[in-house]
């Protein structure tokens, strides 16, 4: 019992010394941040077609909101947005393949004193085979 | 060479070994550091990559003290942790403190309750977790997990429903009255599996955390439940147990907010910011008043704070556990996190299953 007791406080407070996850036991941080350091920051994917911009919904691919700006940000801040831009293609045309937008657009929609401003990063052409 | 007690050599085994690694951080590592972030080779970087995989994405958002300051919270936190475990481990030996505080017990009948609450719990979120599992197998290309999971590839959508019926089964065969526990702790580990799926995009979800550690830690108080017959007492020092590790969580989440930030953290410009990126009607409003934000930011640190005294004032639990479900709710209302009901206020369960009379346990059991 005490080695359990020992162990299991361990693995619950290591995430909190090291200041990183070890899961499944986690680092509790979010919201820890002060403004001046932690940039808020969205991004959204748009499509044009018939000359019209409109918001592309990530769950078609089922990816959801919060894993999408997590991946975008991962990717654009790695200067890997090439390959983010393969891996899309890959997942819509497997999922459909009748589908395919002729332009995409990738905005950042960024908070900082208390305004927000929207600027796009990145437009692509339709994906190719 | 003087007699000296095994008490004495720990100690100083401790002292001498965190003077090494200040002394090792200060005059190798803070340099390291620097290179990482210059993008100079450096033998750490598989290190870095396991342990802060975070670091590459996050050096182009933040200058390079960011990353020594929180390089230096680490080797502080790690002193200050072991010196404080230390202190309580030998001011409980002399006081005799631990036998008394792990001393709790509980019925046959309410260990059965809360594996039933949880397990209820869990049901009704893996419908939503089949579901995208799925999905997510679609974009199986973005897939990139930590750790050991780095070596098991993104299940095929045969292979997630096998795998549910599995944890299903699993779920059924925990109730066994004998050996019940060993698939309780199986149905606990698949759901972990699933979780590590899941947040294998990058996005981790703190939804789930004191519900998974509660869970983890339930194959404990079963395997007591089973030792003990229907009717008898329970030696319940897990379900104490979860109760260290929940309030451990509360206390963590607001020692985080003080080290990372301090005094900033209730400037106005924090609680407007989230307010801001994740708006609601109510959110909003509050937003445009700072004096209502600050008072909300010292509100919920406080409480967050004085958490942990449940555990050694128990006339404070239901004002305690009050404030937390008021606290998550409006996180709910206000930013639209966490969900209604939280997961981490219907864990308080686990302050209402113990019961009084005590009789005396072999601490050496197990």
């Amino acid at each position: 019992m005490k080695k359990i007791i020992f162990i299991t406080l361990l693995l619950v407070w290591l995430p909190f010394a090291l200041l990183t996850d070890v899961f499944p036991f986690l680092r509790f941080g979010m919201f820890a941040e002060p403004v001046i350091l932690a940039k808020q920051e969205l991004f959204e994917l748009y499509t044009l077609e018939s000359g019209k911009l409109r918001k592309f919904n990530t769950y078609l691919w089922g990816i959801d909101e919060g894993v999408f700006h997590y991946l975008v940000r991962k990717y654009y801040y790695q200067n890997r947005m090439n390959e983010f831009w393969e891996k899309i293609c890959i997942t819509h045309r497997k999922l459909y393949p009748d589908s395919l937008p002729q332009v995409w657009e990738l905005y950042q929609i960024s908070f900082t004193s208390g305004t927000k401003e929207k600027k796009r990063i990145a437009t692509y052409a339709e994906c190719k085979p | 060479m003087p007699n000296v007690s095994l008490k004495w050599k720990l100690l100083a085994a401790i002292f001498l070994i965190e003077i090494w690694a200040v002394a090792i951080f200060y005059g190798y590592f803070r340099k390291e550091i620097m290179a990482l972030y210059q993008g100079k080779e450096s033998v750490w970087a598989g290190v870095v990559e396991i342990l802060y995989p975070r670091f590459f994405t996050e050096k182009y958002r933040f200058s390079i003290d960011f990353f020594l300051q929180k390089g230096e919270q680490v080797l502080w936190r790690v002193v200050a942790i072991s010196w404080i475990a230390v202190g309580i481990y030998f001011w409980g030996l002399k006081k005799d403190v631990f036998e008394r505080f792990w001393q709790i017990n509980t019925s046959y009948h309410r260990v059965r309750f809360l594996q039933i609450f949880l397990l209820a719990g869990w049901l009704y979120e893996s419908l939503t977790w089949y579901k995208s599992l799925l999905r997510l197998s679609q974009a199986s290309v973005f897939y990139e997990p930590h750790l050991l999971f780095k070596y098991l590839p993104f299940p095929s959508q045969a292979l997630i429903f096998w795998s549910f019926a599995v944890l299903y089964a699993f779920g059924l065969l925990s109730f066994l009255p004998k050996y019940g526990s060993i698939f309780w702790f199986l149905t606990s580990v698949q759901l972990v599996v699933f979780q590590a799926f899941l947040y294998g995009f990058g996005k981790l979800d703190h939804t789930y955390a004191t519900w998974t550690y509660t869970s983890l830690l339930l194959g404990f108080l079963l395997y007591e439940a089973e030792k003990a017959k229907k009717g008898n007492w329970v030696n319940a020092w897990a379900l104490k147990l979860m109760q260290v590790v929940v309030a451990s969580v509360y206390l963590q989440v607001a020692l985080e907010k003080l080290l990372t930030s301090g005094l900033r953290w209730f400037a106005p410009e924090t609680m407007q910011m989230h307010l801001l990126s994740h708006p609601t009607a109510l959110g909003l409003w509050v937003a445009q008043y700072p004096i209502l934000c600050t008072s909300l930011s010292v509100i919920a640190l406080v409480w967050q704070l004085s958490f942990v005294l449940i555990l050694f004032f128990p006339p404070l639990k239901i004002p305690i556990l009050l404030g937390g479900v008021l606290f998550h709710t409006f996180t709910f209302i206000l930013m639209n996190v966490g969900g209604f009901p939280s997961y981490w206020f219907l864990v308080y369960v686990i302050w209402f299953l113990e019961l009084k009379k005590l009789p005396e346990f072999d601490l050496g059991e197990v």
